[in-house]
């Protein structure tokens, strides 16, 4: 793949060989590669949590970090690369711009060396929304509690920017060690990884599911 | 874990490399080693004719001279007679053509004596015609030699990382994208490239950065079969940009 050009490099001002790479300038192209660190995954993968079409989902950690934050680790086994990353690059203001307690967000995304693809979300611990609800841990104060909270992350996600576009019972966690608080996993992952382009209304639909299903328990 | 996207290329790379198995042959009888020396000096014979060439030889002294530096290499023995720089075959290759020619300049050619099949294929034609588009300047045959292996690695990288996209249905993204590759896309910017493929500017941007990192590792695994010890490649890079700069 050969192309003729005797220009002289407008990046480095070297003369380019009449018979360059592709034209482009050989002392660049190494420069480039010699510049190209190993990319290492900055997390250190714990333990499996869970696996669905896209692929795997770890407990890990952010190695060499101070504070001890796990965080779910999904690796993308189905999808186009190139695509996720841009993706996220695209929502990455929208994400910074969701600071909520009650919402969980894509927080990283990158590749390995290997060329694996994965997104990084924050990891919400706590029982499965439906656990709390069948096993009637909290009373009807403790459920408008958590309805009210999950009411306000979606609020505060759909005003950042940020739909979920996946929401059910599963990505609901409340703590109940004190105070009943509830967080909602997974907000940016659904756009970022399967490129969906949703409507608040979609969110809105299911978080009305989730509140009916709690009223439905009291 | 595996991107979808492309087979990663640098998995097992330096499991055996093509220069290693000869090194570790030792220059005695072995299919396997024989075979890969053979496929090392079909890839790289034409910095040798180029080196041959930079000499002072016509085409037909140079075309004769380097078939016979090849028969000369692929003879197991030669290995035993030169070892200044084994660890990297450019090293071997550049000091045994040096080393060849000091001892061949008065002597007949032994393979038109003998009729002896020429090693490799060397289309005479083809060679020369890349060697007239060499610059006319003062570069040793050493310095022509390494600056042509250079290039040559450069065009294998591209070509490979070329083929990696199209087979990932993914051609027109490295049409479009290659000219990123070095930083310098004859001005065109980022917002305009991502106009033009109908992708975001961010995604262009996180697309050329993979892009790079493609053709890095492409890089590396065709410099990774040429080099003993892995731990060569970064200083072979550095001295490779040093020759082609």
């Amino acid at each position: 793949m050969t192309v003729l050009d005797g220009t002289a490099c407008p990046q480095c001002g070297r003369p380019r060989p009449s018979d360059a790479a592709s034209g482009l300038c050989a002392a660049c192209l190494f420069a480039i590669a010699a510049s190209i660190e190993d990319e290492v995954c900055p997390y250190q993968v714990l333990a499996p949590i869970e696996q669905d079409a896209h692929g795997v989902t770890y407990l890990a950690e952010r190695h060499a970090s101070s504070s001890r934050g796990f965080v779910a680790l999904s690796v993308i086994a189905h999808g186009d690369g190139d695509a996720i990353l841009g993706r996220f690059h695209q929502l990455r203001p929208a994400l910074a711009r969701l600071q909520h307690p009650g919402a969980a967000k894509v927080l990283d995304a990158g590749s390995t060396s290997n060329g694996s693809v994965y997104v990084v979300s924050e990891y919400v611990t706590g029982t499965p929304l439906a656990g709390v609800v069948t096993r009637q841990r909290l009373d009807r104060a403790g459920l408008v509690e958590i309805a009210r909270q999950m009411t306000e992350a979606v609020a505060a996600a759909h005003s950042a920017g940020v739909l979920h576009l996946a929401l059910d019972g599963s990505r609901v966690k409340v703590s109940t060690a004190g105070a009943p608080h509830a967080a909602i996993a997974g907000f940016g992952v659904r756009a970022i990884v399967e490129g969906c382009v949703g409507d608040p209304d979609t969110d809105l639909r299911a978080l009305d599911a989730l509140v009916r299903q709690l009223e439905l328990r009291t | 874990m595996s991107d979808a996207s492309f087979p990663p290329l640098r998995a097992g790379r330096f499991a055996t490399t093509r220069w290693s198995l000869v090194l570790a042959a030792g220059g005695q009888t072995d299919a396997r080693s024989a075979e890969a020396l053979a496929s090392l000096c079909e890839l790289y014979w034409y910095p040798i004719y180029a080196f041959v060439r930079r000499q002072g030889y016509n085409v037909t002294e140079a075309a004769d001279l380097t078939q016979e530096f090849f028969l000369r290499v692929l003879e197991k023995n030669y290995f035993r007679a030169l070892d200044p720089a084994r660890g990297r075959f450019r090293g071997f290759l550049c000091a045994s053509v040096r080393h060849f020619l000091s001892n061949e300049r008065d002597r007949a050619r032994s393979l038109k004596r003998g009729g002896r099949r020429p090693p490799i294929s060397l289309d005479v034609e083809t060679a020369e015609g890349r060697y007239q588009l060499e610059p006319h300047d003062n570069l040793t045959p050493e310095k022509l030699f390494d600056r042509r292996w250079g290039l040559m690695l450069l065009d294998r990288a591209l070509t490979r990382v070329a083929r990696d996209y199209a087979d990932a249905g993914k051609a027109p993204l490295f049409e479009h994208l290659k000219g990123f590759l070095t930083g310098d896309s004859s001005g065109v910017p980022y917002a305009e490239a991502a106009s033009t493929i109908g992708m975001s500017e961010g995604a262009v941007k996180v697309a050329v950065h993979r892009m790079r990192r493609h053709f890095r590792d492409a890089l590396v695994e065709q410099i990774a079969e040429t080099v003993s010890d892995p731990a060569d490649i970064d200083a072979e890079i550095a001295y490779l940009l040093n020759a082609v700069s």
